[in-house]
């Protein structure tokens, strides 16, 4: 729950359909978008445009600099673009450090023009920022003493005096958006002017997906992508659907499933600590997953949790650990929380190989619930250890690395 | 600058959170204070809370709205809000209105635009904000906000119920506690220790509190922990580099692992994700080193840091430990009652009617008094013990044909036993029978509380379809009066000055009449809108709130005609009447149709 990217196709669509009524300026946004599913046959049927002049044609994935990696193309018909399209569609590439699909794309009419201006809205602490140079089309670090940035007070409008005439009813407009739609950050980069009317040549935005709910008309009931290279796992998705549904949180990334070490912390704060405690001590790859639950979630919830972990131990056949750490809870309720890991032990106590696991925790009715995962982990014959706030919170990392002879960095 | 809380701070709780708010109290026991929860809003419900201090358990006041509770407990400064994340903005937004000193938002998933806007709010007025995302904090030995510190045990292992020498400020909530914890194992403990949240835009940040630190003379050192993400620590490496921090600082950054992922990982906490280099754990770490703040290596190192840094003013005598105090006990298995009773006390050496022994009532010799204490915890003005006697004169009996009296005829005349006969006879008391005392005591005061016009009233009535509850009888009418309603309404127009019920009342018996001659205020409506009128003035406020849904006006036709149906039961003892059986000419067989 934080702010997450969009796609430009997205963004696009979000500022057509909810341009406000009264407002002037409103940017032609023509374009046709292409995913997974999208029949590339029948896309002329539906987009004429398309084979009236030229077109842009970009990869819609959430990575920036796509000009320079070679992934924008200027076609002279569909027939070319499509081919573009063909060539990449489905196809894994490395963008930076991370390796991911290309499935989305974006096709626009091609605008001839000459001025490029950059425009951005950001959000501060106390205020909002509309950052502008007419230097657009370039790296924002590249734009020097052409950038302009005007702070906009929360309940005020925004003073456009600096922009070109011809820009500032849609910049309005464009900022009203930025605020009534919950983006956090909202870019364009470069906008233009041809003719009296305003193109958005690039769009870059982000949601702020704690405002779901009040987006429900506009993209709150949208799946909001996972990053570029981020493919969510069954599991993943299943913890997912069991965070959004429940009043307490649940949290499970998947770093690496041949990973030997792997986390199940209680707490925001202190899974970031254990999680810097495991890549401090040993080679990062060996870091399975990052997970973390909080907010006294019920034994059912913990029940379900543990066992979508256990069932990636499983699958792994080498020798691992798991860490059940955690702070001292304020109001979490151990032997609540326990129960439901117990559970889901018991019922994968026939697949569990070689799993060692370390407990730190404490908290109300600790002592209970420590004592419970202990006696059934050793009548089950699963290796395991529990401390309570007795030990330092992350003592127990450099148990699991050792127990499991792996390398210390 | 003093802490955020002291011993005699108090809080309005918003939320019915049981275990939070208990656990305030627990605290405020074992730090040897008074309660500091002065009240709970709970929007939906009134019902006051059943909570410990220590072994004894009291009744919390919950009311409806904050207005409510700033108006009848303004002492209170603080604002500890449950409310949920779509509903904690409201919630801000009115403390602050209401001029809160201090509003912390337990809620997580507050959108960032929301903060915001509180954040500028709250700097207008000079209200301090915690949270969202957050547990609290807690000033040690004064005060703790909702589940800060968590269970007792751990609350005294960190050393929260007296004063220590730290102040700490971190970003967990969850954090918080083990921060305590290790404080406390390496130092003397927090002064004060607030978890400020793991939004991105928190309500208050880290630095002003390091400020308030800073200038309060019994903090002696600071300890920060903070996570990857956002440019706070700027502020402070400034601070520290250009003297405004003196105090030693230790810090810890953590979110370093972030560098190693190979994917975008969110962490659990909405703000801990690196915009640009500068927001990273590392960088964040070392700005904060070079700046002069004490950062340890790894966070395993953070304990024996303090430690050190500890012992080092200890050596230099700026600090010096403390005697432990005394710790009360305060047992785990308390268990609360179920019962209640707020009437009657049977516990002393004489039983008593609101404290008052019932001795003193005999003496006295005046039934009313009596249930004057017992129904409605107060004492009436001696105008208003007799008129309720009258009334109850009036209705204590109507002849044998109506619902109550058969019913306990039929019973009484097939043997049963006095208490059985009785009962048949009440039970039939209703919306129908004697009900109309109710109804007509609800409508007319509603009526005349909305400032409608008489005539107005009677149209929307009709309009409605409605009959007027308490007008209108069989054979009185304006030309034929009810001899009841003439000695009661004389009785309460001499001896009752203000009836502006009754005057309503009245207006529309006149509207009615002019149409149709028996349509009178009977002596049911009478009863209701006098009653209204004479009683409710001299209620206490709890039982004046809940007047009209108790059912006293039925309560009082229940009493004085439990006096007639008792009189026909042993009227048909003593005629030793046999069983009665409707006759069959008196019935309608079938359907009614006329095949």
């Amino acid at each position: 729950m934080a702010q997450k990217p969009i796609r430009e196709a997205l963004a696009k669509q979000l500022i057509a359909d909810c341009w406000p009524a009264e407002l002037q300026g409103r940017p032609e946004i023509k374009f046709a978008a292409v995913g997974p599913p999208t029949k590339l046959d029948n896309l002329e049927t539906n987009h004429p445009w398309l084979n009236q002049g030229k077109i842009v044609v970009k990869v819609d994935e959430l990575f920036g600099k796509r000009g320079k990696l070679g992934y924008v193309k200027i076609a002279d018909s569909f027939a070319e673009a499509r081919a573009w399209i063909e060539g990449f569609r489905g196809k894994e590439v490395m963008v930076g450090e991370r390796t991911g699909t290309l499935d989305h794309f974006l096709i626009e009419p091609y605008i001839e023009h000459k001025t490029e201006y950059y425009l951005a809205f950001t959000c501060e602490r106390e205020h909002d920022v509309i950052h502008f140079s007419d230097k657009g089309g370039v790296e924002v670090e590249d734009q020097g003493e052409s950038m302009n940035e005007i702070r906009v007070e929360l309940d005020k409008e925004p003073d456009l005096n600096l922009l070109p005439n011809a820009l500032r009813p849609t910049a309005l407009g464009l900022f009203a958006l930025f605020r009534s739609l919950d983006l956090p950050y909202l870019e364009f980069n470069p906008i233009t002017e041809v003719d009296g009317k305003i193109y958005l040549l690039d769009t870059v935005a982000r949601v702020d997906t704690t405002a779901a709910y009040r987006q429900n008309g506009t993209w709150g009931s949208t799946e909001i992508p996972q990053g570029f290279g981020t493919t969510q796992t069954e599991e993943e998705k299943r913890i997912q659907t069991m965070d959004s549904k429940s009043g307490s949180s649940l949290k499970f990334v998947l770093l690496n499933p041949k990973g030997r070490i792997w986390t199940m912390v209680a707490g925001g704060g202190a899974s970031i600590i254990y999680a810097d405690a495991i890549t401090a001590h040993a080679d990062a790859t060996e870091l399975a997953n990052y997970g973390e639950w909080s907010g006294n979630p019920t034994t059912d919830e913990m029940e379900a949790y543990t066992s979508e972990i256990l069932s990636l131990i499983e699958r792994n056949d080498q020798e691992q650990a798991l860490i059940i750490g955690g702070g001292i809870a304020n109001f979490t309720d151990v032997k609540r929380t326990f129960a439901g890991v117990i559970k889901a032990l018991k019922k994968h106590q026939g697949t569990l190989k070689n799993l060692k696991i370390f407990v730190r925790r404490a908290g109300p009715r600790d002592k209970e619930g420590l004592k419970a995962l202990q006696d059934a982990c050793d009548e089950m014959n699963i290796p395991c250890v529990t401390h309570g706030a007795e030990l330092p919170m992350t003592d127990i990392v450099n148990m699991a690395i050792d127990s499991i002879s792996l390398q210390k960095r | 600058m003093k802490t955020l809380f002291d011993k005699k701070t108090t809080a309005i709780v918003h939320g019915r959170k049981m275990i939070s708010i208990q656990r305030m109290l627990d605290f405020d026991f074992l730090a040897g204070r008074k309660p500091s929860v002065a009240a709970i809003v709970d929007t939906s419900n009134s019902a006051p809370l059943k909570v410990f201090f220590g072994t004894k358990e009291f009744l919390l006041p919950v009311v409806k709205s904050l207005p409510q509770a700033k108006e009848k407990f303004p002492q209170a400064d603080v604002i500890v809000s449950f409310a949920s994340h779509r509903s904690a903005g409201k919630v801000v937004n009115e403390g602050i209105d209401l001029g809160y000193r201090v509003i912390a938002t337990i809620a997580e998933g507050v959108p960032e635009r929301d903060t915001r806007t509180w954040i500028v709010k709250a700097q207008e007025h000079g209200t301090i904000l915690i949270g969202p995302a957050t547990v609290g904090a807690v000033t040690a030995g004064a005060f703790r906000i909702g589940d800060t510190g968590g269970s007792n045990d751990h609350l005294l292992a960190s050393k929260l119920h007296r004063a220590g020498c730290v102040g700490y400020v971190g970003k967990s909530g969850g954090m918080s506690n083990e921060m305590y914890r290790m404080i406390a194992e390496n130092s003397s403990g927090i002064l004060e220790g607030v978890a400020i949240g793991g939004d991105r835009n928190p309500g208050s940040h880290l630095m002003p509190h390091i400020l308030r630190y800073q200038q309060n003379p019994e903090v002696k050192m600071i300890v920060v922990t903070s996570e990857v993400g956002g440019r706070e620590e700027e502020g402070i490496a400034q601070a520290l580099q250009d003297g405004t921090i003196t105090k030693p600082l230790i810090a810890w950054v953590s979110g370093t692992s972030a560098e190693y992922f190979p994917k975008d990982v969110q962490f659990g906490h909405a703000g801990a994700w690196a915009q640009s280099k500068a927001e990273t754990a590392i960088a964040k770490n070392q700005m904060l080193k070079e700046a002069g703040a004490l950062v340890p290596q790894t966070y395993e190192q953070l304990g024996i840091l303090i430690k050190k840094t500890y012992e080092k003013l200890s050596e230099k005598g700026t600090v010096s430990d403390h005697m432990e105090p005394i710790i009360q006990d305060l047992p785990e298995d308390r268990k609360h009652t179920h019962l209640q009773s707020t009437i009657s006390d049977d516990r002393g050496e004489e039983a008593t009617y609101g404290g008052t022994p019932i001795s003193d009532f005999i003496k006295e010799g005046d039934l009313l008094k009596a249930v004057s204490k017992l129904w409605w915890k107060t004492d009436l003005s001696p105008e208003t013990l007799k008129y309720i006697e009258m009334i109850l004169t009036a209705v204590a009996d109507h002849g044998p044909a109506v619902a109550g009296a058969h019913n306990a005829i039929v019973a009484a005349s097939a043997a049963k036993d006095t208490m059985s006969a009785l009962c048949s006879g009440l039970l039939t008391i209703g919306p129908r029978f004697g009900g109309a005392v109710d109804a007509a005591a609800k409508t007319f005061t509603q009526a005349q509380h909305d400032g409608i016009a008489p005539q107005e009233f009677v149209d929307s009535m009709k309009d409605k379809g409605e009959r007027i509850p308490g007008i209108g009888h069989k054979i009185k009418s304006i030309h034929n009066p009810d001899a009841r309603v003439k000695a009661l309404l004389e009785y309460a127009q001499k001896n009752f000055k203000d009836l502006p019920v009754t005057n309503f009342a009245l207006e529309v018996e006149k509207i009615t009449t002019a149409k149709k001659a028996n349509l009178i205020l009977n002596v049911d409506g009478l009863i209701g809108v006098t009653l209204v009128d004479v009683l409710l003035p001299q209620l206490p406020e709890d039982v004046r709130e809940s007047f009209f849904e108790v059912g006293y006006l039925n309560g009082i036709f229940a009493l004085g005609r439990t006096i007639g149906i008792l009189g026909h039961i042993f009227d048909q003892k003593r005629l030793n009447a046999p069983l009665y059986r409707h006759p069959q000419e008196d019935i309608l067989y079938g359907d009614g149709s006329l095949e």
